[in-house]
């Protein structure tokens, strides 16, 4: 897998909306989740199971960033907790939730990632996978992205983060393709700086 | 207090004389009993960082009996053994790590570091390419220090991976559905080793090239004697390996039958292991050996692996 490969962004209709209106979020829940505007979406199923299902790092997760978020984050899962199930692989990648964030918290949500990583691999972290996928929302621009990360942990900042920062300056980014040519212009300004140097 | 300083003490001296270590001897029970005494006391106590250092310091205990168990089994050959030992001194390490450090004092004292670097060196150098991996739905997970069920929104308190009364938190699962069984490469859980079924007796047997492992650790004087090593990769012929059968592992390593594999190419990319012994007689370099310890098996040539010194 080369370096570009490492993160894949596309477009997306999963919206806030279309997650707190699941058939398996109750009224009261829903209420909850309409404040949130960091939410942990479920993969829908895995194999021939067919349910909401959230890789078993949700928990610890969950719990980092409620006791290390600022005032700004408000973080929740979109399942009520009866019917919170996990997914259990035997392999060795750090598979966070999926998130959809909207784009004024999400760079401290990367920060809020980062650290979460290094919190569970410690010196680990240079030979360790990460994956996850993470939802922007630009609500100045109805701009919906999806980045699906799956490579090592140390590189993380570099490619998701790097993103999210592009997202948060722009405001002039109104779609995919505009994203992807900001993006690249960007990663050639960072390689001319590195054969500066 | 003073009493406990000065048993504090002789289970820092046992920590530091790890190379003449026996571990379960009467010497090294003596030393865990003093351990949970202590640990004991704390918790009654009420010192909640007293009792998790003496967690600590069994789980250093722990993690050098277990490197100087795996190194003596890997010498009598119970590769597979030594294996569950290394993997177990791996996640205690990460533990540790987290609350205590692997260098207490600058000096690597308790030879954490040298467990850290060298326990990984021998997992590369043992032949599993590829593990069993089950795929769970977990309905159910408890808390291992209240019994508690494990809860988002509702949660007991206590946090998987931090230590309360001198006991490691961890997520007990108490109810889960078995979804899939495949194969992994990179596994969590590395005991997953799958072994054939002999069709005679009907038995599992060791299938596995063990000999570049047989290799390093016999020419280890101990298991705490320093050495390094460094993969690459060697581009080789293929007719040079005419010795492999077909539906042997490929000499490349990727797990598959040779005769899907690169039989059919002309070169191949074989693994290449440089083996350092930096404490070694340079008038003795160790001499390769020639043999692989297969039982039942034709005797491959260990070829790929060089020693310096
Ligand atoms: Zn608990
Ligand atoms: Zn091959």
């Amino acid at each position: 897998m080369t370096q570009d490969q490492l993160v894949q962004i596309s477009a997306t209709d999963e919206s806030f909306d279309y997650w707190i209106g699941r058939d398996y979020v109750s009224a009261e829940l829903r209420e909850r989740l309409s404040e949130a505007n960091v939410l942990f979406t479920p993969y829908p199923g895995y194999l021939e199971y067919e349910g909401p299902l959230f890789p078993i790092e949700t928990s610890e997760f969950f719990r980092y960033l409620q006791g290390n978020a600022g005032d700004g984050v408000i973080a929740d899962v979109c399942i009520e907790d009866e019917d919170l199930e996990y997914l259990s692989l035997n392999h060795d990648v750090l598979e966070l939730p999926n998130v959809l964030v909207k784009l004024l918290v999400a760079p401290m949500l990367v920060n809020l990632i980062c650290g979460y990583i290094l919190y569970r691999l410690g010196s680990r972290i240079k030979d360790a996978s990460v994956e996850q996928e993470l939802t922007i929302e630009d609500s100045r621009t109805g701009l919906r992205l999806k980045t699906k990360y799956k490579g090592p942990a140390s590189k993380y900042d570099e490619f998701v983060g790097s993103i999210v920062r592009l997202l948060k300056d722009g405001d002039d980014l109104r779609t995919l393709a505009e994203l992807e040519d900001a993006a690249h212009e960007e990663r050639i300004t960072r390689l001319s700086e590195r054969r500066k140097r | 207090m003073a009493d406990n300083q000065d048993k504090l003490k002789r289970i820092d001296q046992h920590l530091r004389s790890i190379t003449n270590r026996v571990p379960d001897n009467d010497l090294d029970n003596a030393a865990s009993q003093l351990l949970r005494d202590l640990k004991d006391d704390a918790v009654q106590e009420g010192d909640q960082d007293f009792a998790k250092q003496m967690w600590c310091l069994d789980a250093v205990k722990e993690c050098q009996n277990g490197f100087i168990k795996a190194f003596n089994d890997m010498k009598r050959r119970h590769f597979f053994g030594a294996w569950i030992s290394l993997a177990r001194c791996e996640n205690i390490l990460a533990n540790l790590e987290r609350h205590f450090g692997l260098d207490v004092d600058g000096s690597d004292a308790y030879r954490l570091v040298h467990i850290a670097k060298c326990a990984p060196q021998f997992q590369r150098l043992y032949p599993y390419k590829q593990f069993f991996s089950a795929g769970f739905i977990v309905q159910e997970v408890a808390c291992s220090i209240c019994g508690q069920e494990l809860s988002l929104r509702d949660s007991c308190g206590h946090v998987v991976g931090e230590i309360y009364s001198g006991e490691l938190c961890g997520g007990e699962i108490r109810k889960a559905d078995l979804l899939e069984v495949s194969f992994v490469e990179n596994p969590r859980f590395k005991h997953a080793v799958p072994f054939v079924n002999n069709s005679v007796t009907g038995k599992s047997e060791d299938h596995y090239n063990y000999a570049s492992v047989h290799y390093a650790v016999e020419n280890l004087t101990s298991p705490f004697a320093a050495w390094d090593l460094i993969v690459h990769k060697r581009q080789r012929l293929v007719s040079d390996f005419n010795y492999v059968g077909r539906n042997d592992p490929c000499p490349c390593g990727s797990g598959d039958k040779f005769k899907k594999c690169c039989m059919r190419k002309k070169y191949l990319l074989r693994q290449h292991y440089d083996i350092g012994f930096p404490d070694g007689n340079p008038e003795h370099l160790p001499p390769i050996v020639d043999n692989a310890i297969v039982r039942g098996k034709p005797r491959y040539p260990l070829d790929n692996v060089g020693a310096s010194l």
